[in-house]
C-alpha cells in the first residue's frame, strides 16, 4: 500500500461538488504515472488481435495505472489540506514505444 | 492405405493453410462471429441497464439536469475498455486505404468500444446506486500504434468518466 493510504476526498468532474459550497480554492493538483506493458501481456494482446475486440490485459493495466495517477493527485490535494477535488480531467499519451503516461489533474478545494 | 491418403491430403493442404492464409481465414470466420456476439451482448446489457433506471438513460453530457433537480451529493465514476481490430479488419482497411474513403470495418470496432465503455459506466452507476451520471466525457487514445504495412497489432483505449449524483425526491406538494 502507498504511504499515507488513500485520502478520503470528494472528487467530481464538474465545477462544484454537487450539493456543497466551495469555501476555498487551493490550486491545481496533478498526478501522473508512466506504465510499460510487459512482454507477456504484449504477446497475449497480439494474439487477441487475431480475432479483435476487447484486449483485456490492456484494459486492466490502464485501469490500474489511472487509479494510481488519481491516488497521487488525491495525495497532493490532501497535502494542501483540501477535502475535495473538482473539475478533474484525464489525459493519456504514449511517451515511448510501449509505454503510456496516464495523467489526472484537477482543482483542490475546501467544501462545506 | 486410407491413412496414407489422409496424410497426403493433410500434407498438401495444411502447410499452406497454416503458413499462408490460415490465420487470416481464422481471423475472418472466428473474429467476425466473436465481435458480433460481443456487440449483441453489449446491446442486451444496455437495454437491461436502461430498464433498471426506469426506462431512461442515466448518462448525460450536461452538468445541470433540469432546474428543479435537487442534487444532494456526487462522486467521480470511471470506466475503460481497450479494443483492437482483428487481422482480417486490418487487411480490409489496408486494401481500402489504396482508394481512400470510409473504412467501415474500423467504424464497427470503435462503435463497439464506445458503447461498451458507456455501458460499463452505466453498470458502475447501477452498482454505486446513483440516480444520474452528469458531465459524461469520452477520451480515446492510441495504446499500440499500428505501423502499417505487415503490422497486425494495434490497440486503442476508450475511457468514459462522469460524476454520479443522487437526486433528492421532491417533497410532495400540498
Amino acid at each position: 500500500m502507498h504511504p499515507g493510504g488513500v485520502p478520503q476526498l470528494m472528487i467530481s468532474n464538474t465545477e462544484t461538488i454537487p450539493g456543497r459550497t466551495i469555501t476555498a480554492t487551493l490550486g491545481l493538483v496533478t498526478g501522473s504515472t508512466v506504465r510499460a506493458k510487459h512482454v507477456g501481456r504484449d504477446i497475449m494482446a497480439g494474439l487477441k488481435n487475431i480475432v479483435g475486440g476487447e484486449l483485456k490485459g490492456y484494459t486492466e493495466l490502464l485501469g490500474e495505472a489511472r487509479n494510481e495517477a488519481m491516488l497521487r493527485m488525491m495525495q497532493a490535494a490532501s497535502g494542501l489540506g483540501a477535502n475535495a477535488i473538482v473539475n478533474v480531467r484525464f489525459a493519456t499519451s504514449a511517451v515511448a514505444g510501449g509505454a503510456a503516461e496516464l495523467f489526472a489533474y484537477g482543482t483542490a478545494v475546501q467544501v462545506q | 492405405m486410407v491413412d496414407e491418403a489422409v496424410a497426403a491430403v493433410l500434407w498438401t493442404f495444411l502447410p499452406p493453410l497454416i503458413f499462408g492464409g490460415g490465420p487470416l481465414f481464422f481471423s475472418w470466420i472466428v473474429g467476425n462471429s466473436y465481435q458480433n456476439r460481443k456487440m449483441t451482448d453489449t446491446a442486451a446489457r444496455e437495454k437491461a441497464s436502461i430498464m433498471a433506471f426506469g426506462g431512461r438513460d442515466p448518462l448525460t453530457s450536461t452538468v445541470n439536469l433540469y432546474p428543479s433537480a435537487n442534487i444532494t451529493h456526487g462522486r467521480l465514476l470511471t470506466a475503460n475498455v481497450s479494443i483492437g481490430p482483428s487481422w482480417w479488419q486490418f487487411l480490409l482497411a489496408s486494401l481500402k486505404k489504396i482508394i481512400g474513403g470510409r473504412i467501415h470495418v474500423f467504424d464497427r470496432v470503435l462503435e463497439f468500444g464506445r458503447r461498451e465503455a458507456l455501458q460499463r459506466l452505466r453498470e458502475i452507476a447501477q452498482a454505486e446506486g446513483v440516480d444520474h451520471v452528469i458531465n459524461v466525457r469520452l477520451d480515446t487514445s492510441m495504446i499500440v500504434v499500428n505501423k502499417g504495412g505487415d503490422s497486425k497489432s494495434g490497440a486503442m483505449e476508450i475511457f468514459a468518466y462522469g460524476t454520479g449524483v443522487h437526486v433528492a425526491k421532491p417533497a410532495p406538494e400540498a
